[in-house]
């Protein structure tokens, strides 16, 4: 009989290595990857679409929850948590199993049968459902638009756009531009973040230049410069988008750009 | 002040009773001099209370020496004005009585008269002052005390917070599951030690930094064996800060909020670094972590977070307004700083 394809999620190391420990003596199971953090876990569980997920709830800035809320392929899931009332309540109602820190072994095997049984009983389409029910029941609390403050090493940016969690690749972002108190961020899609130009432009990789104070660029976009006076410029980037560069940003516009020539 | 109304309406009736006032038929002497009298003496309760309060700033013997001469003054203006209006309504001035002479006549028992009565008031003054000293002195006290017991309160609520110590007991549990034994009775031993010190943090409202970073190492030990791969913590403690005295359990719901809206919301590799020094008479106690920033309209004072409450209003209570406590973005962080006047233990 094929395995059961499952996967961990797990911010803790040694909680994780307790689940693989757990795991490997399941002989239904085949464990095909374990993430520490809801941004792997996001990319893992989509381009691996597991059986089965393991699923730590309480995890720093991407918690369980938002992971389920953006992958569009949902597997049958067992929540681990420590404590979360409000959640375990939502569990009861919706009838879907979750083991609560520390649990036992045998906890643990009972939870990992049931979960089997659904599977291979083909069963699983209700447990499914009631985990999408369960999603759009929980309140949107974390429903601001928002960059995940993020040091983590991707080449993505990482935000929350109406409590889903979106991973936008850098090199598509276009441009950035300033928006009262939120940032615009124009990539194939436009997407509204409360965030800061100058706190963007932090987590933002090195082919991204600040040309004015209410926009940035992504150099890769840049077809020509355009002088209109005032020491003032206009960047054309791909698809005739026009954006100002002021006095303050040119010369080290043009000093990136000399940079880049010479490379 | 209300000590001294009571006192008048006591003085009244005591005064009406002894005088057998009721007795006395002559209308005008009752009107004129007797109530008269007494209304001024009530008028004059509220300057005398307004010098008393002024001379609470001078140093006691001159304060003495003050009220003491406030007494006779007081008494001299009373018997003054109400012999005077006396002399006035009888119509003496007619029969040519001369007033200074008049008054000089019947003032004498008077004025000695007087002058106790604005003594006796005075004293009342200074007793009331007393109590309320007394009772505020009290109330200082208990207040501290309570902030203690707050403080110990949260912090044993952190340590017994279901996440961190049911993810701790996950952890214990995990590591014997791996078969890493001596790492499970660390953590095992480390758990207790955080509790018994914080059950033992007793009774002190002060106590000095290294025992208060002692106490919060217990709480990163344990954090830092669950975050071994995640977590960075740094203590530069100056070596001259070691016996600076600090509120105790002052660090606690800083480091915890730095937990809460730091840490835990941060993806990837966090950083938590406590630093303190001294700079002239000041102690400057840094705490630094990863995460968020706080928000551009964030204001402490209207601030809603019990935590940031309890800091404020325990550093109030310690230092009165001579400290600051202020939260401000760093880099990939925020930083919280205290600066609290120096003092330390003999």
């Amino acid at each position: 009989m094929k395995k059961i394809e499952t996967l961990i999620v797990d911010d803790e190391k040694k909680s994780r290595d307790g689940l693989v420990h757990l795991l490997l003596a399941e002989k239904n199971i085949e464990l095909i990857d374990v993430c520490k953090n809801g941004l792997e876990a996001i990319e893992s569980i989509e381009k691996n679409r597991p059986a089965l997920l393991l699923l730590d709830i309480q995890m720093p800035g991407i918690s369980g929850f938002d992971i389920l809320k953006s992958i569009s392929y949902k597997p049958v899931t067992i929540f681990i948590t420590a404590y979360d009332q409000y959640a375990l309540k939502a569990f009861e109602v919706h009838a879907l199993d979750y083991l609560l820190k520390p649990f036992t072994d045998t906890r643990f095997k009972e939870a990992m049968t049931n979960a089997i049984d659904l599977i291979r009983n083909n069963q699983e389409k209700q447990s499914i459902d009631a985990l999408k029910r369960l999603i759009d029941t929980l309140e949107q609390t974390t429903n601001s638009n928002e960059t995940i403050h993020s040091s983590y090493k991707t080449n993505r940016l990482v935000i929350r756009v109406d409590g889903r969690i979106e991973l936008i690749d850098f090199e598509k972002i276009i441009w950035i531009e300033a928006y009262d108190y939120y940032i615009k961020i124009h990539a194939s899609k436009t997407f509204i973040i409360k965030d800061s130009l100058k706190s963007i432009n932090q987590s933002l990789p090195d082919f991204f230049l600040r040309v004015h104070k209410s926009s940035i660029i992504n150099l890769k976009y840049l077809q020509n410069l355009e002088p209109i006076g005032h020491s003032e410029m206009i960047a054309n980037l791909n698809g005739n988008l026009k954006i100002k560069v002021s006095r303050s940003y040119k010369d080290e516009l043009m000093r990136r750009l000399s940079e880049n020539l010479s490379k | 002040m209300l000590a001294a109304l009571i006192f008048w309406l006591l003085f009244l009736s005591i005064d009406v009773l002894k005088k057998n006032i009721f007795a006395v038929e002559d209308t005008r002497y009752l009107l004129s001099f007797y109530f008269f009298g007494f209304l001024l003496w009530f008028c004059i309760t509220f300057p005398l209370f307004h010098f008393f309060q002024k001379s609470q700033k001078s140093p006691p013997l001159l304060r003495f020496v003050f009220l003491l001469l406030i007494g006779p003054i007081a008494g001299s203006v009373k018997v003054i004005l109400s012999w005077t209006s006396f002399y006035l309504t009888i119509g003496l001035h007619d029969r040519g009585v001369p007033l200074f002479a008049f008054i000089i006549k019947q003032g004498s028992f008077h004025f000695v008269e007087a002058t106790i009565i604005a003594w006796v008031v005075l004293i009342l003054f200074f007793l009331s002052e007393l109590y309320i000293k007394y009772r505020n002195k009290s109330l200082e006290a208990a207040e501290l005390e309570s902030q203690l017991i707050q403080a110990q309160l949260e912090t044993l609520k952190m340590q017994l917070h279901p996440h961190f110590l049911f993810n701790a007991h996950n952890t214990i549990s995990m590591l014997i599951r791996t078969k890493k034994y001596d790492q499970a009775i660390d953590m095992t031993s480390s758990l207790s030690d955080l509790l018994r010190a914080t059950l033992n943090s007793g009774e002190k409202h002060f106590i000095e930094l290294k025992d208060e970073i002692e106490l919060m190492k217990k709480f990163l030990d344990i954090e830092l064996i669950r975050f071994e791969d995640t977590l960075d913590v740094s203590i530069k403690i100056s070596s001259d800060c070691d016996n600076a005295l600090v509120p105790n359990l002052i660090l606690q719901p800083i480091v915890e909020n730095s937990f809460k809206h730091g840490i835990s919301k941060h993806l990837g590799k966090s950083q938590l670094k406590i630093e303190a020094k001294r700079s002239g008479n000041r102690l400057i106690v840094d705490v630094f972590n990863t995460g968020p920033k706080v928000k551009r309209n964030f204001d402490m004072d209207k601030d809603q977070g019990i935590g940031i409450k309890n800091i404020n209003a325990r550093l109030k209570q310690s230092y009165q307004e001579d400290y600051t406590f202020n939260l401000i973005n760093s880099n990939n962080g925020v930083i919280c700083i205290v600066e609290i006047p120096w003092s330390e233990k003999d």
